[in-house]
């Protein structure tokens, strides 16, 4: 195939993802039906596919809430990268436990009898009006929809197609999708069952959510004001010394991108600090094998000239540094990606 | 994430969360009350 198709490279790790994911959402569905089957024991065969649509829906929300918050969690805090490895799994059996409650909904309608209804309910265009009786099943099946397009997407082939910054802009149609759901069921069951439940799970969800992405843009807003500029619009870094070995320190361009300056011993050298991959944050990672290693998917480069090692073929824009009075300095003018740009310092210059 | 995308997430949250949270309150405060459970019925002699 074109395009630099690879196939999915299955590892242990992320077998035991999928395991534990798959696991949990088989135990949260039978927990989730065995308590509601014992506190409402179902009246009948539309009765009992209700109490699979509560938790294919519960669930699908819960998984939903997870998946974004997995994203601040890691900028937050390096010991939640693992769940990020293999989040993709994670959004595609989120769109699957969608799906089926979508499905199970169709059954209950013709378990009901009433299935010539279900156009009706969505087709009697006068509701679209109302606030209170809007056709909440759209913004349902408008969040699965969007959980479509992503699961459908979540392919390295169409990240090599669609480049990493337009599928990650795709991809954040995730959050639209995320306040479908919670209008869907604000607008829906909240509107029928008086449970202080369901409004608690919609404000701990979203709420956790929307605080930890506020929480780590704020403090993020620091790290995109650009450096201090010398006199020749070379950046001060600091002293080799102050560069954590076999890691980075990350600074700010003029323009608010950021380069990753790594120190491997006596050897310093810039790179951006996207990832070629999914555009992660390379400066998080360390060098693991005297390559930069990305945090998210392990994708390596060497630190000389930001090429990834053969057979690879990836490359990066690199940055000139210079030691200038004991202090690390870089060019924030990008050199060609592939560039050799590293240099080698004596301990005394620092 | 590119700086686009940083600048975009810390557009887009807080303006969803208010969004959402608006949402959320008044379909909370709008909707119908529960309806009163039926009156029991004596049984006919």
């Amino acid at each position: 195939m074109s395009l630099g198709f690879r196939a999915v490279q299955w590892n242990r790790a992320k077998l035991v993802y999928d395991g534990v994911l798959i696991a949990g959402v088989v135990l949260f569905l039978a927990v989730f039906v065995a308590i509601h089957t014992r506190l409402h024991p179902p009246q009948g065969a539309a009765d009992l596919i209700d109490v699979w649509i509560r938790a294919c829906g519960t669930c699908a929300f819960v998984m939903l809430t997870v998946i974004l918050a997995i994203g601040p969690l890691a900028r937050l805090d390096r010991r939640f990268l693992p769940l990020l490895y293999n989040r993709r799994h994670f959004g595609v059996m989120t769109f699957g436990v969608a799906a089926v409650h979508a499905w199970l909904m169709v059954q209950w309608f013709i378990a009901d009898g009433s299935l010539a209804n279900l156009p009706g309910e969505l087709t009697t265009w006068a509701d679209y009006g109302k606030f209170i009786g809007f056709p909440f099943k759209t913004l349902g099946l408008a969040a699965l929809l969007v959980l479509f397009l992503m699961a459908a997407t979540s392919h390295d082939f169409w990240l090599a197609f669609l480049s990493p910054p337009m599928w990650k802009a795709l991809h954040m149609m995730l959050y639209l999708a995320y306040g479908l759901v919670v209008m869907h069921v604000s607008l829906g069951i909240m509107q029928g069952e008086y449970t202080v439940l369901i409004p608690l799970m919609l404000i701990a969800g979203f709420g956790t959510v929307a605080g930890l992405h506020l929480v780590a843009g704020w403090r993020e807003r620091n790290a995109d004001r650009g450096g201090a500029l010398g006199g020749d619009g070379w950046i001060a870094v600091g002293a080799p010394d102050t560069i954590p070995d076999r890691a980075a320190r990350i600074v700010a361009a003029p323009g608010g991108e950021r380069i990753a300056v790594f120190r491997d011993g006596d050897q310093i050298g810039a790179l951006t600090n996207l990832c070629a991959h999914q555009n992660g944050p390379l400066g998080e990672g360390r060098i693991v094998d005297g390559c930069v290693t990305c945090p998210w998917h392990g994708y390596q480069y060497r630190l000389a000239d930001g090429c990834a090692p053969p057979p690879f073929t990836e490359r990066l824009v690199t940055y000139r540094v210079r030691v200038n009075g004991g202090v690390v300095e870089v060019d924030p003018r990008p050199l060609p990606p592939g560039t050799h740009a590293a240099i080698t310092v004596s301990r005394k210059t620092s | 994430m590119t700086r686009s995308h940083r600048f975009a997430h810390r557009l887009i949250w807080p303006a969803l969360a208010i969004v959402v949270a608006l949402g959320f309150t008044m379909a909370l405060a709008l909707r119908p009350p529960p309806e009163p459970p039926p009156a029991a019925q004596g049984t006919k002699p």
